[in-house]
């Protein structure tokens, strides 16, 4: 009756993409803005934002013509089998990338919060067969799931800020406006892809029921990242300077730190806050490696991701623990999604938006004509 | 089987369909003055009304008949017709025209009566067998709200629940299921205000049951359930008519099983699970408060031990230093790891709660008292368990009961003991991994079709039934139906509807 089957709301989508783009991306953000633009980074921010909204935009207007199609199956309408399947490729190979990076950041930061002994494959590996539940349960389960955690991945982040009330000193945001033009391109690129993740809606229109309103909440989704990302600068500048900002592997959670309840019962938060950041990684690797089966699955032109959900899993593993440490992972992704990344993000959907239009002028000239 | 008209044949395909019934009673009577006309009656003893039978079936046909002169044309030709509509002073009377039909009816409580020279039974409606009255329901107990319960006869449950909603609109299907137990289900529904895919979808799980009994709604509620192997149940029970009376309103359905005074309504969802009848007949500050203290009760059930469990052998630096040192101390003496120690205290538990449910209500009550009081302090005594561990297991088991649907505290319940292992497994980080299966599931599942954790799975209309969730909202403020129904009547305050309008008509002529 109302189940709908393998269908998801716009509402759900947006969802989706918030979860998605907030993963480990949020962690090292404020070093990356402190880094290239000091204290205005929160401008690179906006930037970022927008030439992100305009991406979403853009892929939200091709994605909306080929309703019910992902971008895997109209894309050979378009570009050709050939080419569309070896675009496709390139997409899985991203999404498997970002995937066992995202991954791999979970295994480090749990061995060094929570589990101290526990060997990193261990965590990794666990990590994966839990996702690798929800992946095979479908769009369905992945849509509903990340409404029913939306609350607790952005609430906490907010609700840090007012805990951390007598911490902050506004005087670290200053200077404003003191940098240069060149400085802010160079930060472009590295900020545009920390709003990385949003490029799921080539696949994932495919399954929204009603799509009339998908834009509005698309846009709805990026404005709120754009408000999460500032806030965490904002914050992480105001806590601790950007000299010290620039010094931290991961603001954000050594923010988690310095937070303390007076006469509470927990002695420090930590506990919480890894239990809401394994929520929020596992909200991120869902829709990923649903995203890479489905995929996997429409190369193939079959109707079941489901096979191809535990043969990734081998893959993915393998590429996390491929870097030696948090340096060279972060080196590694910063490599692969400057190549990849701009593909999919950039190329791949302004590519097909252009020859979907020629092809509909084409046949609207046909009709004339004929 | 077709009916001969030869009385004597017919009685004995009867008795031979039902040898060995010796609870059959077999009255056959002879009629008019000469006595001349052959009938028999046959009834279930003690499933009919004997009083009603002879007052008004017996004795008319046997005195009556003889006294009064009869009508002397065609007597014999009109025989039928002339007991069925003339003599028979019982207020349902029907035709049958098969053993078959007869026989089910004979067992289900009514009288057959067999005429001579007619190819057709009558059936008179007699069922009256001894009942329950109707009393305070047992397990729903309510401080302010109605004091009449269901009990094990469908018909007077139907009643109960008819009582409250004098609407047209209100349909009460029967159905029979159970190829053998033959059990009378009532399907109750709004015509008017129930969507149509769900009464179908309803109808055709209940008409797709096939089992040969059904002794209570708990069989019909895991048959047409969606998913069997879930530990969360997808219909709600009660036994309170005004529960049943509410949904129907909401755009639910209920499903009334004779033989029990549990029905079932359908679709639940894990917020209707957690309401409870009084919600509504209380203050919204106060019904608030106990809603969420029902959240907190499936939080602390489900992971109070868990947490323990982490807390102690993995994060003993999360906890406050000085409460650390404490339950260090205590644990000193413990011999068993945390995981252990906890296992030991939730499987007494366990233990104790099922034997106190076996024995009679005041020994049961003596068990716990006993068992609780005597066990854990001889425990924290003899150094097995640390006094912190017993009040975590007190504190979880009243959590459990602080859940209004048993069948959602069970399927926590069960659980409890999966995430202890997954937080002996590793620790916080494995609780999550735990909860985060759980919800996994949880989005899977539906109840007929209605997502089970609707409202929190959507973003748009759904969101107002928010307000009916943790925070239960004035009632005034619910102006609309529940969204997750999908009611074709959305509109649960029309004068509402128009205070809105005459409001508008105002801004209307101020312009």
């Amino acid at each position: 009756m109302m189940k709908i089957d393998n269908k998801i709301t716009s509402g759900q989508l947006m969802a989706i993409i918030v979860n998605t783009i907030i993963g480990v991306g949020i962690l090292s953000l404020p070093r990356d803005l402190v880094e290239a633009l000091k204290t205005d980074g929160w401008i690179l921010v906006l930037i970022s934002g927008l030439l992100a909204i305009g991406s979403v935009t853009l892929i939200t207007i091709l994605v909306m013509k080929y309703p019910g199609k992902t971008v895997t199956e109209f894309g050979r309408n378009l570009i050709t089998t050939p080419i569309s399947d070896f675009c496709s490729i390139l997409f899985l190979i991203y999404l498997l990338i970002f995937s066992a990076f995202v991954v791999r950041i979970f295994g480090e930061i749990v061995k060094m919060y929570l589990l101290r002994n526990t060997p990193i494959e261990f965590i990794i590996i666990t990590m994966l067969i839990t996702v690798a539940y929800i992946a095979r349960a479908g769009i369905e389960a992945i849509g509903k799931f990340c409404v029913l955690v939306l609350p607790i991945v952005v609430i906490p982040i907010f609700f840090m800020g007012f805990v951390l009330l007598p911490e902050l000193d506004f005087s670290n945001l200053l200077p404003v406006f003191k940098f240069k033009i060149t400085d802010l391109l160079k930060g472009i690129p590295s900020t545009v892809f920390s709003f990385a993740g949003f490029e799921v809606i080539l696949l994932f229109n495919a399954f929204v029921e009603r799509p009339k309103k998908t834009l509005k909440y698309n846009l709805i989704g990026m404005v709120l990242i754009i408000f999460v990302y500032l806030f965490v600068f904002l914050i992480s500048v105001m806590v601790f300077g950007v000299i010290e900002t620039t010094h931290l592997i991961w603001p954000s959670m050594s923010l988690m730190e310095v937070i303390q309840f007076p006469g509470a019962f927990l002695e420090n938060v930590q506990g919480v806050v890894m239990a809401q950041w394994v929520v929020l990684v596992f909200s991120t690797l869902a829709p990923l490696i649903y995203g890479s089966a489905l995929i996997f699955d429409k190369l193939f032109r079959g109707n079941e991701h489901k096979y191809y959900v535990f043969p990734l899993m081998p893959i993915i593993f393998v590429l996390a623990l491929v870097p030696d440490n948090i340096a060279t992972a972060y080196d590694y992704i910063g490599k692969s999604t400057n190549i990849l990344g701009t593909f999919v993000i950039l190329v791949l959907p302004l590519l097909l938006l252009v020859v979907s239009l020629f092809k509909k002028n084409n046949k609207k000239g046909a009709v004339k004509n004929g | 089987m077709i009916i001969s008209t030869n009385i004597n044949r017919n009685l004995e395909i009867i008795k031979k369909e039902l040898v060995d019934c010796d609870d059959i009673v077999y009255r056959p009577i002879k009629v008019g003055q000469k006595q001349n006309f052959n009938m028999a009656f046959i009834y279930v003893d003690g499933l009919i009304d004997k009083e009603l039978i002879s007052e008004f079936g017996l004795e008319p046909l046997l005195l009556d008949a003889r006294e009064n002169k009869p009508n002397p044309q065609n007597i014999k030709d009109n025989l039928l017709e002339l007991v069925e509509k003339g003599n028979i002073a019982v207020s349902e009377v029907k035709e049958l025209k098969t053993i078959e039909e007869a026989l089910e009816n004979l067992l289900i409580g009514e009288t057959l009566l067999l005429i001579d020279g007619y190819n057709k039974i009558l059936m008179l409606s007699s069922r009256g067998w001894p009942m329950r009255g109707i009393t305070e329901p047992q397990i729903e107990t309510v401080v302010r709200g109605p004091r009449d319960g269901f009990n094990e006869t469908v018909k007077v449950n139907a009643t109960l629940v008819r009582r409250r909603i004098r609407d047209t609109k209100l349909k009460a299907k029967y159905i029979k299921i159970g190829t053998r137990s033959k059990t009378d289900v009532v399907v109750m529904y709004m015509e008017d205000i129930v969507n149509k895919k769900l009464i179908d979808e309803v109808m055709k799980r209940l008409k797709g049951i096939t089992v040969d009994a059904i002794i209570g709604s708990g069989q019909i509620q895991h048959a047409i359930a969606g998913n069997s192997y879930s530990p969360f149940p997808e219909a709600q029970y009660t036994e309170r008519p005004d529960v049943v009376a509410a949904a129907l309103y909401e755009g639910r359905i209920g499903i009334l099983v004779d033989n029990t005074p549990f029905s079932l309504i359908v679709p639940a969802t894990i917020t209707t699970l957690l309401q409870s009848a009084e919600d509504y007949y209380g203050s919204w500050y106060i019904s608030s408060l106990v809603r969420i203290v029902r959240f907190f009760a499936i939080f602390l059930c489900l992971l109070f031990p868990a947490l323990y469990i982490a807390m102690t052998s993995y994060h003993p630096g999360m906890l406050p230093t000085q409460l650390a040192i404490y339950v260090a101390a205590t644990r000193d003496t413990v011999p068993f790891p945390a995981f252990i120690e906890a296992f030991i205290m939730e499987g007494t538990i366990e233990l104790l709660r099922e034997s106190g449910s076996r024995l009679a209500g005041p020994i049961g009550t003596t068990i716990g008292i006993v068992g609780g009081l005597v066990i854990g302090q001889a425990a924290v005594e003899a150094g097995i368990v640390s006094p912190l561990m017993v009040i975590i297991v007190a504190v979880t088991t009243i959590a459990s009961f602080a859940i209004p649907n048993y069948g959602l505290a069970s399927g926590f319940r069960v659980l409890r003991f999966g995430m202890m292992a997954f937080a002996a497994f590793s620790g916080l980080y494995g609780i999550m991994l735990g909860l985060l299966l759980l919800a996994t599931h949880l989005v899977q599942l539906n109840s007929f079709g209605i997502p089970y954790l609707s409202p929190l799975t959507n973003i748009g209309n759904n969101l107002r039934d928010l307000k009916d969730t943790l925070i239960r909202f004035p009632l005034q403020t619910m102006k609309k139906r529940p969204y997750f129904t999908q009611t074709i009547d959305e509109t649960r305050m029309p004068g509402a509807r128009n205070q809105g309008k005459k409001g508008d008509n105002s801004k209307d002529k101020k312009k």
